[in-house]
């Protein structure tokens, strides 16, 4: 999460880099899945492109959080109004990147259901964003329920690789896999900023994994069947 | 890729007949190529014009089917759809 209050302060700069990096390769998921979409009509395809939206979103949040943060922390006179600035500024932040996360996963995890009931999905969204508006420890419980989704959507990618076989699903289980230890690492973060930079780290391999497989899928969509 | 053909392998094999054929085909020949029953055939022809991908001709009073840009583009993306799908389990 993008918290000066959980992250190391030298690393502030390197995380609002790895947000953007973030951002741009879930922005380029769902496009590739919009256009699937509209050459096929899935609708897995169009919630797929949806839930990567949402996740894009909840970066640029907390890229745009950070810098502003950055900015404030970095002035030359740090008032105490600065800091009570900075303070409601990362709250709000924070709560719109978990919203928003938090959302994207549910849309993922619903796709799991291979169901067209969209009341499953409002659903599990009412049932998670009140259990967050409503609970003392926000920050907890948003890790606790990303971790618990993560491992849903995670079994089902391993289920899906079982069933294919390829080297396609295999990099994407193991993108999930990434993510899903990334989110318990920031679980632990609110207790030891260094976890916040493993779960970074952790997170960068995730989304690496699936920009290399996207760009492995766009070689061999050139070559003629 | 899945052994159990799907609709989109489906779509893919009756576009592809389509265009093996130099775009012009008839339902017979499309019945043959694409190995369904008539019924399913009649209904994947039906949903293929719906979405675009083909086209139905009058040619002197015979029926036959024609690609469109968007059926070009789905055979030409095809592989890397189905990759797509696969992989991020969108059945």
């Amino acid at each position: 999460m993008g918290s000066v209050f959980i992250s190391p302060n030298w690393f502030l700069t390197y995380s609002i880099i790895l947000e953007i990096i973030f951002a741009v390769i879930t922005l380029i998921v769902s496009y590739f899945a919009f256009k699937v979409y509209k050459l096929t009509d899935k609708k897995s395809a169009k919630l797929f492109s949806t839930a990567f939206v949402f996740v894009c979103l909840s970066y640029v949040i907390q890229a745009i959080l950070n810098i502003i943060l950055l900015w404030k922390l970095a002035d030359q006179v740090v008032s105490m109004i600065n800091l009570r600035d900075a303070a409601l500024l990362n709250l709000f932040g924070l709560y719109a990147h978990a919203l928003f996360f938090i959302i994207g996963l549910i849309i993922l995890a619903y796709i799991q259901f291979r169901t067209d009931d969209i009341k499953i999905a409002f659903l599990m969204t009412a049932l998670v964003v009140t259990s967050i508006v409503f609970t003392w420890n926000k920050l907890m419980l948003f890790y606790m329920l990303s971790t618990i989704l993560l491992i849903f959507i995670s079994f089902n990618y391993f289920l899906n690789y079982i069933r294919h076989r390829t080297s396609n699903t295999l990099l994407v289980l193991i993108a999930m896999i990434f993510l899903l230890f990334g989110a318990l690492h920031y679980f632990f973060a609110v207790d030891h900023e260094l976890y916040y930079v493993i779960g970074h780290i952790l997170e960068f391999l995730a989304y690496s994994i699936i920009l290399v497989n996207l760009l492995l899928m766009l070689k061999h969509g050139k070559k003629k069947r | 890729m899945a052994k159990k053909r799907d609709r989109l392998q489906i779509i893919y094999d009756i576009l592809k007949a389509v265009h093996d054929k130099n775009n012009r085909i008839r339902p017979t020949h499309i019945l043959y190529k694409s190995n369904l029953s008539h019924q399913m055939m009649e209904e994947y022809l039906k949903d293929l014009i719906n979405k675009e991908f083909i086209v139905m001709n009058d040619d002197k009073g015979s029926k036959t089917y024609s690609l469109t840009q968007k059926g070009f583009d789905y055979l030409n993306k095809y592989k890397l759809i189905a990759e797509f799908t696969d992989s991020f389990g969108l059945e």
